[in-house]
């Protein structure tokens, strides 16, 4: 049959069931069309035919019959449509994995919009109605309202050049970015996993003899790492198929017999403790996986339940905190607030699935694979499969999404590997859209019991919180510190339990328990304030020991809607709006270790680390850092990331990239112009030369940076961050594998929310959020606020969305497709305003901290207290659901039924 | 998430389409339904029958006292219509209401009717409008009132071998009006509920709704009990919405809230015709 695609004409005989989205990506290679979801809900396989957008993914190859059909590629970086030069202005993309699909739609939707309006503005409801079927998970959707409003009305049409804040926003724009998903290796096989059927079963015998006689199959290997052999989730990986095609793959594994001893499961937190539950490990040698960074403590176990040991460093004066609170209703100089509270399951979503591409070959191991820890992730492979270190290479340029989820060895990885071993040939492994919403990862569930007493002017006086983390058949979900470390010097018994349950294992998300923290201490300290009759702002300022937030209570206090804020539940009507604020404190952690090379060439500047960029930004951190010494752009300083031969960089956990790079960065530059300067001494015989305006001043004239870099020798710096001195404290963190290094002094925020509560309907809509953010030196101020625009968009998925919700009879996953597991789109973001306060850090080396995490942390917390404050009704419970909503509203306020008569 | 194998096969007549399907086809339209079953391999036709190219199938035209539109036309081509804004503009406004931009281009409303999911939006407003389904096999063309066309979850009065040609609605009267209000499940866009009310000139009304229970239905509760419109008339109408039915529950909304939104969209349909 005969198709065009981008212009030219196109032959190609296709299966019957082939897809449109394997003839662009598979048989033409052109991979800036995504696959994500396979559904038709994300947009990320966007295409014109015939000029009309459409999901590829499901579009039968043989329905391009005669059509036209065109692509990403066909506005490449010299045929750039004002969409996408719009794009890179306005920062309207972070990792870039949906950044095609939006741009095909926002181009077509710029033609008719032209037609029909000419250049007039379109406005944000009409840009969301236009964009509605796609999801962007990094939350970019601020700079994309911007860039399709201010593209259709014409501010891009006669623009030739674009700087754009992100170095590699014309990589992206284009579909020319490589992530491990696009990559394709000649002679690649293709793995799929066979997941178990049950959540909790003994694997008596896998039956693989029917999978290996098929034609096409070339190698099937095992993937159950238990070794009692007993699968514990569903979905958990029993075996791993290698064959020629996607197609093979799938029915080999539908070939595999398992034959299971099915055995009782609990698939909650509460069914997890009550007496005689099934146990998760009924086994005496437990071995769960860990869900958090840092090492797991010593635990005792009672049934599904994990008891921490007495930890020194979690407690202050627990037994009087506990005496306090038990003797608080008693005093009457006392008020104590005691409530359970309650956080979900929050899948991660990125929207690049995890994936590898591993090949074993005599002597080495090459690994593209999609993370966020490419050096530690060389090492670890190096370790499991005994080779040497120099023998692995780990690949991983582009990462479309990541949010804590792809760090170390993943099982996708391991599968890849492990096929490629046994047949030598390179194997290729994508979690399909089902596998990554199981088993890719997700924040944990919690259910906590919070106290918190004051007195009654105010002075804090004690807190006690038992936090109960559900991560799946994992533990570690490690809520408590961010209690122990905020509000500090009074009495505190804070701890954490761990809960087993028949489910995959959680991972770190984002400031891993960190929102539940805050979703718990900060609800109960909005309650106490009210129920003091204080202001929570001014009670904060008296509780908080962080002289950091200071400035941002009083950016916080001078806001007019602060100002304007009424009494809880005062405001009259269906329609409800209120105010609240939360704050948020996070770790400041950076990798002493982490090195950075400089160097040049004939064509200018390098910049290599072993580092990665998952769409947060450090390629353009490291690319200004290095181009502001030199004095030339940004987007000429050549930026290599994402490859272990490189010197070692951050991993990308813990908010650390920017502060363990920028200064290195800075410092390896200033060392090459040094030498640059000597060279052009000796070997050009330049008088006084010194660097000014991107270039070498010297007695005659100027030699400009790019005439420098060709005319004098090539010179390489590698510069390592170092530590900052007396400041740092070591070994919170395992220095091996995940090296880390944190500084006492915390970063700080305070954010402020304001929400119109729907109490017929009981949606929520978020107006506003202000984020008043406090983490030292702003290096790239344009990329720092695309990242809190991102916090706040998926911390208001938490807050109202997002739930991972199983089948109790069945333990398996319902939210398995993002037409289910709802995530934020377009038309739900609230305005949102960024405050940075520079300063305060700087007894840290380049007095830059991270701030991806802790622009998350206070966002459901805001919410909740801004719900609080419009109806006086409590949220205890996340995500604030419409039924929820209602459920509670009519049990505070009974007018509220009343209203429902009324109303429509 | 990928779909077992298939042939493929594009007819340009029903009659050719008709010769296609045999016990193992499937009949594709838009493809934004069946396509995602294929891939979670909860269907595995042997073949597909791709109807989206018939010409007979698509299109929308008056005929004497009725308008009929073809299976195999879009919710865009529908919404874009000038004979659907004038005579039936609820269906212009619950067409604008489906999914996302690309579901329109595609998705069909033959195609969504013979699915018969049970939050679809098509279902409801097809009963209110009170459409004909017309269908045609080997063995020559039947009708279908759509009262008696859904009969249950993704169930409907379709037989093995036939192909829903198009769908007739009489014209309505002058002074018909006529709604579709939808609260829309934010994620798949489908209807959580979604209620098609139309106003006769003799002030009886036809109601039905989708999203509800396990298959869309006419609400006869409802329309007899709506009477003289008044204020007072539609809030004890509301009121009766789904009355005696098991409904829907999912981890979107509770059976409990699910009624309450029923009534809720019942009652701003009722009002929004009441004049």
């Amino acid at each position: 049959m005969k198709t065009t695609i981008n212009g030219q004409e196109y032959k190609f005989d296709p299966r019957a069931d082939e897809s449109a989205i394997e003839v662009l990506r598979e048989r033409k290679q052109l991979t800036g069309t995504k696959l994500v979801c396979g559904a038709g809900v994300c947009g990320a396989c966007t295409v014109l035919v015939d000029g009309t957008p459409m999901t590829a993914c499901l579009l039968p190859a043989h329905a391009l019959e005669g059509k036209s059909v065109q692509t990403i590629e066909a506005h490449g970086p010299d045929q750039l449509h004002p969409v996408q030069k719009a794009f890179m202005a306005h920062d309207a993309l972070q990792c870039g994995f949906c950044t095609p699909g939006f741009i095909i739609e926002a181009i077509a939707f710029y033609d008719s919009w032209r037609k029909e309006h000419g250049k007039k503005e379109p406005d944000r409801d009409e840009v969301a109605l236009a964009l509605s079927g796609h999801l962007c998970r990094c939350g970019a959707y601020v700079g994309i309202y911007k860039a399709v409003q201010r593209a259709v009305a014409g501010d891009f049409d006669e623009v030739s050049e674009i700087e754009s804040p992100r170095v590699e926003a014309l990589a992206k724009v284009t579909g020319q970015a490589r992530y491990t998903a696009d990559v394709h290796v000649p002679g690649m096989l293709t793995g799929r996993i066979l997941g178990s059927k049950h959540a909790h079963a003994r694997i008596v015998r896998i039956d693989i003899s029917a999978a290996v006689a098929m034609e096409g199959v070339k190698a099937v290997v095992e993937m159950l790492e238990d070794k009692y052999k007993v699968a514990r989730y569903v979905g958990q990986p029993l075996a791993a198929v290698a064959a020629i095609s996607e197609e093979i793959a799938a029915e080999a594994l539908e070939k595999i017999t398992v034959e299971y001893e099915v055995l009782p499961f609990v698939d909650s937190l509460d069914e997890a403790l009550k007496p005689g539950a099934a146990l998760v490990y009924p086994e005496s040698s437990k071995n769960p996986p860990n869900a958090s960074e840092g090492p797991i403590p010593p635990g005792k176990w009672e049934g599904n339940l994990r008891k921490p040991y007495l930890n020194l460093m979690m407690t202050t004066w627990p037994g009087k905190a506990r005496r306090i609170v038990k003797e608080a209703g008693q005093d009457e100089n006392l008020v104590l607030v005691q409530r359970t509270y309650r956080t979900p399951g929050q899948t991660h979503t990125s929207l690049e699935p995890h994936c590898a591409v591993a090949h074993w070959q005599e002597g080495s191991l090459t690994v593209h694979v999609s993370t966020q820890t490419v050096a530690p992730l060389a090492r670890e492979l190096a370790k499991y499969y005994k080779l040497n270190r120099e023998q692995v290479t780990v690949l991983s340029e582009y990462v479309g999404g990541a949010f804590g989820s792809k760090q170390g060895f993943t099982t996708e990885t391991r599968a890849a590997v492990e096929l490629s071993r046994v047949t030598k040939a390179p194997v290729k492994v994508v979690y399909d859209r089902m596998e990554e919403m199981t088993i890719g990862g997700y924040r944990p569930l919690t259910k906590s019991d919070f106290s918190i007493v004051a007195d009654k002017q105010g002075n804090l006086k004690a807190m006690t919180g038992y936090f109960y983390g559900d991560c799946g058949v994992a533990v570690q979900s490690q809520c408590a510190p961010w209690v122990r470390f905020t509000y500090t010097g009074v009495p505190k018994d804070v701890k954490d339990f761990d809960v087993v349950t028949n489910a995959a294992f959680a991972k770190p998300f984002r400031a891993p328990s960190g929102p539940a923290s805050f979703w718990v201490l900060e609800s109960a300290m909005d309650e106490l304030a009210h129920r003091l009759g204080k202001s929570p702002v001014a009670l904060r300022r008296h509780w908080d020991d962080s002289t950091i937030r200071m400035p941002l209570y009083d950016w916080i206090e001078s806001l007019p809607a602060w100002q304007k804020r009424g009494e809880a539940g005062a405001s009259a009507g269906r329609f409800k709006t209120g105010i609240g604020v939360a704050i948020g404190n996070w770790f400041n952690i950076y990798f002493s270790q982490a090195k950075v090379e400089v160097a040049t060439t004939p064509g200018g500047l390098v910049v290599r680390t072993a580092a990665q960029d998952m769409g947060n930004g450090l390629r353009s951190v490291v690319a200004k850092a290095v181009a502001e010494e030199f004095g030339v752009s940004p987007l000429t300083v050549d930026v290599q990331l994402g490859n272990s031969e490189y010197v070692e960089g951050p991993v990308s956990t813990g908010s650390r990239g920017t502060n363990s790079i920028y200064q290195p960065s800075v410092e390896a530059a200033r060392k090459v112009k040094e030498k640059l300067l000597a060279n052009a001494a000796s070997t050009l015989g330049l008088k006084d030369p010194h660097w000014e305006n991107g270039g070498i001043f010297h007695e005659k004239g100027f030699l400009p940076a790019a005439e420098v870099f060709r005319q004098l020798p090539a010179v390489s710096v590698v510069e390592k961050r170092g530590g900052n001195g007396l400041f740092d404290v070591l070994g919170m963190m395992p220095s091996g594998e995940l090296g880390a290094n944190i500084v006492p002094k915390m970063t700080g925020s305070v954010f402020m929310a304001q929400v119109e509560v729907d109490t017929l309907l009981g949606r929520v809509k978020v107006q506003k959020v202000w984020a008043g953010m406090a983490n030292g030196k702003i290096v790239n101020p344009e990329l720092a606020q695309s990242q809190v625009y991102g916090a706040v968009i998926q911390g208001m998925g938490y807050a109202l969305y997002e739930e991972r919700i199983s089948d109790p009879a069945t333990g398996t996953l319902l939210t398995v497709g993002m037409e289910d597991y709802r995530i934020p789109g377009i038309g739900d973001i609230p305005e949102i305003e960024v405050h940075f306060h520079e300063g305060g850090f700087e007894s840290v080396k380049g007095e830059a901290c991270g701030l991806s995490e802790l622009s998350f942390l206070a966002v459901a917390p805001a919410i909740g207290n801004a719900v609080f404050n419009a109806t006086g009704w409590r949220p205890t419970e996340i995500p604030m659901r419409p039924h929820r909503v209602l459920e509670g509203l009519s049990m505070a306020l009974p007018q509220v039924q009343e209203a429902k008569s009324v109303e429509y | 998430m990928i779909s077992y194998a298939f042939d493929y096969a594009r007819p340009t007549t029903v009659e050719d389409a008709l010769a296609q399907l045999d016990d193992d086809a499937k009949l594709l339209a838009g493809g934004h339904s069946l396509i995602p079953a294929l891939k979670l391999r909860l269907s595995a036709p042997a073949k597909l029958v791709d109807i989206a190219r018939i010409p007979a199938l698509k299109g929308i035209r008056q005929d004497g006292n009725e308008l009929v539109i073809g299976a195999a036309t879009t919710h865009k081509e529908i919404l874009s219509s000038d004979l659907i804004k004038e005579h039936l503009p609820m269906f212009a406004e619950g067409a604008a209401l489906i999914g996302d931009p690309m579901i329109r281009y595609k998705g069909t409303i033959g195609g969504s009717i013979a699915h018969a999911d049970p939050s679809a939006d098509w279902p409801a407003m097809v009963i209110a409008a009170e459409g004909t389904v017309v269908v045609q096999s080997k063995s020559g063309t039947r009708s279908i009132a759509a009262d008696d066309f859904f009969t249950g979850f993704y169930m409907t009065a379709l037989e093995e071998g036939e192909i829903i040609t198009e769908i007739r609605f009489p014209v309505p009267a002058e002074g018909t009006r006529m709604t579709y209000q939808k609260f829309t499940q934010p994620a798949s866009r489908f209807a959580i509920v979604g209620c098609a009310a139309v106003r006769k000139p003799d002030g009886s009304a036809r109601v039905a709704f989708t999203g509800v229970s396990d298959a869309a239905f006419r609400d006869t509760g409802v329309e007899e009990a709506v009477g003289d419109w008044s204020t007072a008339a539609i809030e004890a109408a509301a009121a009766k919405t789904a009355e005696g039915m098991e409904l829907n529950v999912d981890h979107f909304a509770s059976e409990a809230y699910r009624h309450h939104l029923a009534r809720v969209y019942c009652k701003r349909a009722l009002v929004a015709i009441s004049e």
